[in-house]
């Protein structure tokens, strides 16, 4: 299919055009079906992108545009989730270094107060055993 | 001439009034060209948005991934912090400064709080780990001593009361006068299972009061089959006797009634068992070789006695283990 074939053919869609030199009394109406036929193949090149308010289909336009809208508000999201969770990441850091603080300092106390138990109970042997071991 | 297109410059439309002999050439050509154009748009249309390979359903499904990532970052977050409601907004602030107690401490190893989110990435969370660490173990070893010392206390709670309760350590002096006076010697007498051995020997001062301090002994524990006299003294314990080990009382007996004897109350006790710890000065206590399970004590302020046989003033008192049972 070319324009250089007899009877002369667009390159894309194969319509049918006029040819040089002939249809002779015809030509018009082959270049109106020819014009028709490309109006046709734009209406479906048309309709494929739709329309951008046609939210029930939902058109190509408009899905185009809704991705826009939720690609930005995604990337929006993220950048609070990084910002929140790296917050939080900080803050669980810093609750560590106080767990460990306060981990540290009860441990030390149960050592004292199982130290002075140990102390007491020592004690209350000898004495249990009137005295002696 | 031909009129070159106003949108595309490779296009070219008949001119009015003109082009009459190229006028079909002209519109066949310019058909072509649009048509071609129209032919691309198309593809690229479809390219971009039509089917599940279009750029669109690419573009969607990283959308929908942005969305699982928002959501479950705050998913994770709650988690990994066990934060029950995460604030709807944003107003979370950075903490700058460490516990107190170890704020200088850490940050002299340039380890301050991630104040950004490119801070929370470069972190070094290994050199934060590895400086809390000390202070983690210092922890553990607290806890570590307290759980011995625990331990311990555990023991003697439960010496005190399995002891007092099942089987109470009876001290008992046969007489008011804490026994019968005399004198015993201890020497070394070679080693057993139970590790070095001694021979004690008790000679009464009064045969009188050693007949009468025998006779109190069968009296009190009500023994079998006495003969308490000075020159042969014996009789049967009716008595279940248990040992002491660590604060523990031991060797309790599994069932029936077990018969502790001392067949020797006469003049010379003769009891092998292990001599005391001699760190000991203000007592010693005597037990008797493994198959016994009396438990002599004299109450003697006395050194180390396994070079040497020593002898001293004593007076004998016996303390007896029994189980509850007998109590």
């Amino acid at each position: 299919m070319a324009l250089s074939d007899s009877p002369p053919t667009t390159t894309q869609y194969a319509i049918t055009l006029p040819e040089v030199g002939k249809n002779k009394n015809n030509w018009g109406v082959i270049l109106n079906a020819a014009l028709e036929s490309a109006a046709s193949n734009l209406k479906t090149v048309d309709d494929t992108l739709g329309d951008v308010s046609d939210s029930a289909t939902p058109s190509l336009a408009y899905q185009l545009t809704q991705a826009v809208t939720n690609a930005s508000t995604a990337a929006s999201n993220s950048a609070t989730a990084i910002t929140v969770a790296s917050k939080l990441t900080n803050n669980a850091l810093v609750a560590l270094t106080n767990d460990v603080n306060t981990a540290v300092t009860n441990a030390a106390t149960a050592a004292s107060n199982a130290s002075a138990a140990k102390t007491a109970a020592d004690a209350a042997l000898v004495l249990a055993n009137d005295g002696y071991y | 001439m031909p009129t070159t297109s106003s949108y595309y410059t490779d296009l070219e439309y008949p001119t009015v009034n003109q082009d009459g002999d190229t006028y079909g050439t002209l519109v066949n050509e310019y058909l072509d060209g649009l048509l071609t154009k129209l032919k691309n748009l198309s593809d690229r249309i479809n390219a971009a948005g039509v089917g599940s390979d279009s750029d669109l359903s690419q573009i969607l499904r990283d959308i929908s991934q942005y969305d699982n990532i928002n959501a479950s970052i705050p998913t994770t977050v709650k988690s990994t912090f066990g934060i029950t409601n995460l604030k709807g907004t944003d107003t979370y602030t950075y903490a700058t400064a460490w516990n107190a107690t170890y704020d200088s401490y850490l940050q002299g190893f340039s380890l301050v709080p991630p104040g950004s989110a490119a801070a929370v990435q470069s972190f070094d969370y290994d050199l934060l780990a590895e400086k809390l660490r000390p202070y983690v173990t210092q922890a553990e070893n607290n806890i570590s001593q307290a759980n011995s010392d625990i331990a311990h206390v555990n023991a003697i709670l439960y010496r005190l009361n399995t002891v007092g309760r099942v089987a109470r350590a009876l001290y008992k002096p046969l007489d008011v006068e804490s026994g019968v006076s005399g004198t015993v010697t201890i020497s070394t007498a070679g080693t057993d299972s139970w590790g070095d051995k001694e021979r004690v020997v008790f000679t009464p001062t009064d045969s009188t009061a050693y007949s009468a301090f025998a006779t109190a002994f069968y009296n009190d524990f009500k023994a079998d089959n006495p003969t308490t006299g000075y020159s042969s003294s014996s009789f049967t314990l009716p008595y279940i006797f248990t040992e002491e080990s660590n604060y523990t009382a031991t060797r309790f007996p599994t069932n029936g009634t077990k018969l502790g004897t001392i067949n020797d109350l006469s003049n010379t006790i003769n009891i092998i068992g292990r001599p005391p710890n001699s760190g000991l000065t203000s007592s010693t206590t005597v037990r008797q070789n493994i198959n016994g399970e009396t438990n002599i004590e004299f109450i003697q302020n006395r050194t180390n006695i396994t070079t040497s046989t020593q002898t001293f003033t004593v007076n004998l008192r016996f303390r007896l283990y029994r189980t509850g049972l007998y109590y």
